[in-house]
């Protein structure tokens, strides 16, 4: 049996760790809620950008990293998509937001394989192209999708792992090799998917990862709905606690005031009668009137009340409730 | 002058001053349409308050060259236009709404028995099966979330959300909300029959504890810190709501109580039909997309019904003492219809059982829950 006190600090419990739980529905400006697309980058190598971020749809930082195997990476950057707005593509499709890619240092002309990895990439993700003088615009170059043995954690250098190192590295480690999904296009200097158009040696690549539209929905839905529950339950919990914090103070004030009442008629005053009136609460007065009423009533009725139709109010029908609450005799009139 | 040029004057006035030459078909059609829902609202008495000025407000935009929901060559809104811009637009008048019905609501029910919060969340179920389901029909997101929210069965937070999210869908999404919030008890019944077993209609509930007027004073403020703590985007309407309900339970303001609940309450309502109304033009309205929403509406208030009553199902598997299943579709927040449903249904299945108190609970949480529902979807394309 669990005592009073005990369910209170469960409640309290309870309440704390919703609330601490509750990174989903953040603001934006704290980064939680999966809103926000800024990305952190920083240059590995002359060929190679790692960047973490907080996708749409997450609340936790993911690694991301931007590879060429030629030349060299001498721009990067994150790309507003309203840049790139098309009436076809669906800016919610890219929780990663769109990157401005330069890539330099190639033969006029040539080809070079840019590969893109994380271990949020999933096998239906895609990586899609812009380039505004092409028709369509946007285009999926369909890139080649493979799980490789890569390192990659949202901290800006990788953990260290192996014997002696922290329990956690080593499991993110072994998560992060785990599911590291690298996507290969391949891009010709001038080509489709160059933004310049010009085979001058200089690639302008502008995309991004595009995952399953129904993916995202479904996935967001499901948090936001169990989000109204998370709101609902943190809200009870509250009423609850407060609730029984207010029902002990009234069973105290009601305590202290009939222990005033019996002083006072302990003191010798007699003359109230059969009974007072004063202690008679509203609800009790309702249920004796409404008692009254059918007691009458049936009195003078041959047939019995029709109970399921009433255009009582609601204290009548506070008052029919408790007096069958109470198990009240109901006279079978048709005896009579 | 001669015959032929009057004539000719006559014609050119007639041509271009007088809406007769210029009335479509389309316009007839929603001619029938605007006296469809005043027949509805009168002689029915379906929702009367909104569904008459909403009515009208179809019937009147419809004719043609009328300066209602344009600008003025000085560049100033019409007249319709006016209330449209600065009180559906500007989001106010929902919020107004929100504040008197808050004015008018008595959270004791709610209060005595917190449990029901679960239902009201449970009876949002429908609006995120529609908003996948409406997706496969070409709407939008923003449109899928604006016909989603029909299901919650709130007429100011359906408002508030297709005027932010999806504007050109408003008189449809409106029309479809109340349209079956008053039709409530022909949708529920059925469905309140199927989910639950005689035995379980027959569950008595023990009667509610007294709540004190100091809880229910402090019950707004506790609700808004919560609520807006964790859904912020839903601080317009919560806020206004919760306000009115303080100015009812703390007493010092009996006047303006009673102005949010009457006064301020009507005036609000005529601008909202009104405006609601005139934004079905022939050339908005008749299209593919108003005839699914009604279709979707219906699926989603039919899915709502079915979210509750499995809720209570589920709590009544945890619970010692167990609720009465039909309380759940009061979960539905088409205040205070859903929960006479209830009540109706319980007394069909015991003359003896009163549910209307208890349905109360849920039906309340349900307003707190379309609305968290709408601050979510809020959040999701902020």
């Amino acid at each position: 049996m669990i005592t009073l006190k005990k369910r209170f600090s469960l409640l309290l419990a309870i309440l704390f760790l919703c609330l601490s739980g509750c990174e989903g529905f953040k603001n934006k400006e704290s980064g939680g809620g999966g809103e926000s697309l800024k990305a952190d980058c920083v240059r590995g190598s002359e060929r190679i950008y790692s960047c973490t971020m907080i996708p749409r749809g997450k609340s936790v930082r993911v690694p991301l990293e931007f590879a060429v195997s030629s030349g060299r990476l001498s721009s990067f950057s994150a790309t507003h998509f309203t840049e790139a707005a098309d009436p076809a593509v669906d800016t919610k499709d890219f929780k990663y937001g769109l990157f401005t890619v330069e890539i330099e240092g190639i033969h006029p002309g040539g080809e070079v394989e840019f590969a893109v990895r994380s271990p949020e990439f999933f096998k239906a993700t895609a990586y899609w192209i812009y380039n505004k003088n092409a028709s369509p615009t946007w285009t999926d170059p369909e890139a080649e999708s493979r799980e490789i043995e890569k390192l990659l954690t949202a901290g800006k250098k990788p953990a260290e792992t192996g014997h002696g190192a922290p329990a956690s590295a080593n499991k993110a480690a072994a998560r992060a090799k785990r599911k590291t999904r690298e996507m290969t296009i391949r891009v010709k200097d001038g080509g489709a998917f160059d933004s310049d158009g010009k085979a001058d040696g200089r690639i302008v690549l502008v995309g991004g990862p595009k995952d399953s539209f129904w993916g995202y929905a479904l996935g967001t839905l499901f948090i936001r709905f169990f989000g109204i529950f998370i709101v609902l339950i943190v809200l009870m919990a509250g009423m609850i606690a407060s609730g029984k914090v207010f029902q002990r103070m009234e069973a105290a004030e009601e305590k202290k005031k009939r222990g005033d009442v019996e002083a006072t008629e302990g003191s010798g005053d007699s003359d109230k009668g059969e009974g007072s009136a004063e202690g008679l609460s509203p609800e009790a007065a309702a249920a004796v009137a409404v008692a009254l009423h059918m007691h009458f009533t049936g009195l003078l009725s041959s047939e019995p009340i029709d109970l399921r139709v009433s255009p009582a109010g609601p204290w009548t029908l506070d008052g029919r409730g408790r007096i069958m609450s109470e198990r009240c005799l109901v006279f079978n009139r048709k005896a009579r | 002058m001669s015959w032929e040029q009057v004539f000719e004057l006559l014609k050119s006035i007639i041509i271009t001053q007088t809406g007769l030459p210029h009335l479509h078909i389309g316009q007839l059609v929603m001619f029938c349409v605007g006296f469809f829902f005043l027949y509805l609202a009168i002689a029915k008495e379906y929702e009367p308050l909104l569904l008459v000025p909403i009515g009208f407000g179809i019937f009147l935009v419809n004719f043609p060259l009328t300066p209602l929901m344009g600008y003025s060559e000085h560049g100033y809104p019409e007249l319709i236009q006016f209330f449209y811009k600065y009180g559906i637009k500007w989001e106010i008048i929902p919020c107004v709404i929100f504040m008197g019905l808050g004015a008018m609501t008595d959270f004791g029910p709610l209060i005595a028995n917190p449990k029901t919060l679960l239902i009201g969340a449970g009876a949002q179920l429908g609006v995120f099966i529609t908003y996948i389901g409406t997706l496969f029909f070409g709407f939008t997101l923003k449109e899928a979330a604006s016909v989603a929210i029909i299901g919650g069965a709130d007429g100011p937070t359906t408002i508030y959300l297709t005027a932010k999210l999806a504007p050109h869908l408003l008189g449809a999404n409106a029309l479809a909300a109340y349209s079956y919030m008053a039709m409530v008890p022909l949708i529920q019944p059925p469905i309140m029959r199927l989910m639950t077993t005689p035995e379980q209609r027959r569950i008595k509930m023990r009667q509610l504890r007294p709540v004190s007027q100091r809880e229910k004073l402090l019950f707004p403020l506790i609700a808004t810190t919560f609520i807006i703590l964790l859904i912020p985007a839903v601080a317009p309407l919560m806020g206004l709501f919760m306000f009115g309900n303080l100015m009812r339970e703390c007493g010092v303001v009996k006047r303006l109580s009673d102005t949010a609940q009457h006064a301020l309450m009507n005036t609000v309502t005529i601008f909202l039909g009104i405006s609601v109304g005139a934004t079905m033009q022939a050339e908005v309205f008749l299209s593919w997309k108003p005839m699914l929403i009604f279709g979707a509406g219906l699926l989603d208030f039919i899915v709502c019904t079915f979210g509750g009553i499995l809720t209570v199902h589920i709590m009544n598997r945890f619970l010692k003492e167990k609720m009465n299943p039909l309380i759940g579709s009061a979960g539905v927040s088409a205040v205070p219809m859903a929960a006479r449903v209830s009540q109706m249904e319980g007394l069909k299945a015991d003359p003896d059982n009163w549910l209307i108190m208890h349905a109360m609970g849920p039906n309340l949480a349900g307003v707190i829950g379309s609305a968290s529902a709408a601050g979510m979807f809020i959040a999701m394309f902020n």
